[in-house]
């Protein structure tokens, strides 16, 4: 009975659970995502926002949450985030840095996080980014945050 | 005048990453890949990998080459993109495709 109860809380509690099929709720989860990483950041610490493509060379809009968005920062650091198909009985988030490039060719430190956004992941985001825009947070010291974050969850 | 987008240098690099994988295979050339150059690269890049690495990441490796495909069916894609595919339950296995500069997945007969 209390293994039964114990999974049902576990469970994560699916966040714009339906922003694959409604387009509204896309709009709203993209929303989402801009309002609540502007909490945690300036204005001064963000370059461009959405700065990485999500449409095709005809204009139509890739609609399938990679990335659901996405900042360019200063320092050369970035921020993408891909939000995965609801559909996991356990949370389910992933995280990494890796180098990509701008248009002039510059290196950028590029923080990407991979989740299915729920009650439980949710905060996990804000506090990998929060982390990520630290002056003193390279990419050996975050590699190590997002194991110990993750581990958490 | 603003320089298009097709007189850039055209590059970009599909990668198999995560969990001890680092394998690569890219691109840069005067004119878009075409859709075919694309899935051979991905086909090359299957090939460098152990095949447990490849069995893990083989759902992202066909979302990649769906994505490719459906490309070429809409103009291609504009830099700079970057999409992950990643292995679900994993931190960091994943297969990347970046398009750093120009364009690229272009159907044929708009190819070179």
């Amino acid at each position: 009975m209390n293994k039964i109860k114990d999974k049902h809380i576990n469970q994560p509690k699916f966040l714009f659970k339906n922003f694959l099929k409604d387009r509204r709720v896309y709009a709203l989860n993209q929303r989402y995502w801009e309002k609540e990483l502007a909490k945690h950041l300036s204005e001064k610490q963000i370059l461009k926002k959405n700065w990485v493509n999500q449409q095709f060379a005809d204009g139509t809009l890739f609609y399938d949450g990679n990335p659901i968005f996405s900042l360019l920062l200063k320092k050369n650091k970035a921020v993408r985030i891909i939000q995965e198909e609801p559909e996991s009985e356990q949370p389910e988030v992933g995280a990494w840095v890796q180098t990509t490039e701008d248009l002039q060719s510059n290196p950028i430190n590029e923080l990407v996080i991979a989740l299915e956004l729920s009650d439980l992941t949710k905060d996990l985001v804000v506090q990998l980014i929060h982390d990520w825009v630290k002056e003193e947070v390279d990419q050996t010291i975050m590699e190590g945050l997002i194991t110990e974050r993750l581990e958490r969850i | 005048m603003a320089k298009s987008n097709d007189s850039l240098e055209h590059r970009g690099r599909f990668q198999a990453q995560g969990r001890g994988v680092e394998e690569s295979e890219s691109w840069a050339q005067e004119k878009p890949l075409s859709v075919s150059k694309g899935l051979g690269l991905l086909g090359k890049l299957i090939g460098k990998l152990k095949p447990k690495d490849y069995e893990r990441r083989k759902k992202p490796f066909k979302k990649a080459q769906a994505f490719v495909v459906e490309a070429g069916e809409n103009g291609g894609v504009f830099a700079h993109l970057g999409r992950s595919f990643r292995v679900k339950g994993s931190k960091d296995e994943r297969v990347d495709i970046e398009v750093l500069g120009g364009k690229a997945f272009v159907k044929e007969n708009n190819d070179e």
